[in-house]
């Protein structure tokens, strides 16, 4: 019963995690299309800078994935 | 490249990324050093968590942004790409690397300070906040003493 409840909450954790940072990349990624497509010649400007925005919004989940597996693993 | 940042990036490795990438980089790795050398003061399990902390943030993005930029530098420009399929299959990789370090340093590592291996891991992660906020601040300031 414990350990099925522990892969619950690591589940859960993964699972919010993942809708957060899903709606984060995708307006992310819909302005960078946007922003290319206005000024193609700032492509490799934009796609460091998106690059960049990328890992800080993966921050989050990337944590929670390893709180979870750390919950289904070592626990 | 590199060594006009307020970090000097004088590494031969990481002169084929562009900055601020290869000062995220280089900030997050020695920054892994650094909180390791000092959890030693703790204990030798603080260290080597802290350590392996920084390393699973570290090491896939480091890996990530050198596909993103080989990628790339490869891709024809006359094809109109986005350039979406280079960051995809870089986030796409960093994920993957990252779930399976977290797997091997939970089933490998018995004696893991949670604590340390955490926060290491945490902090890093605010490097990549904190060093375009510090570029941005940096580059503001030479720009108002220009003006002013």
């Amino acid at each position: 019963m414990e350990q099925s409840l522990i892969y619950l909450a690591g589940a859960l954790l993964m699972g919010f995690g993942a809708i957060g940072s899903s709606l984060g990349i995708g307006i992310l990624a819909g302005k960078y299309l946007e922003g290319v497509a206005r000024q193609p010649e700032l492509q490799p400007l934009l796609m460091t800078q998106l690059f960049i925005s990328l890992a800080l919004v993966d921050a989050v989940p990337m944590i929670a994935v390893g709180i979870s597996l750390y919950m289904i693993f070592a626990l | 490249m590199g060594g006009i940042g307020f970090i000097p990036v004088r590494f031969g490795i990481f002169l084929d990324i562009e900055p601020p990438l290869n000062r995220i980089i280089v900030t997050q790795a020695v920054a892994t050093v650094f909180i390791a050398g000092i959890c030693l003061f703790f204990s030798l399990a603080a260290a080597y968590s802290a350590l392996l902390g920084g390393l699973v943030c570290f090491v896939p993005g480091y890996l990530a942004a050198r596909v993103v930029v080989v990628k790339r530098d490869r891709q024809d420009i006359l094809l109109a790409d986005t350039g979406m399929r280079p960051v995809i299959s870089s986030v796409l990789r960093k994920w993957t690397l990252s779930v399976m370090l977290f797997i091997a340093t939970f089933k490998l590592v018995k004696t893991l300070e949670v604590l340390f291996f955490f926060g290491v891991f945490i902090g890093l992660q605010l490097v990549y906040v904190a060093v375009p906020l510090i570029e941005a601040n940096r580059l503001r300031r030479a720009k108002a003493g220009k003006n002013g």
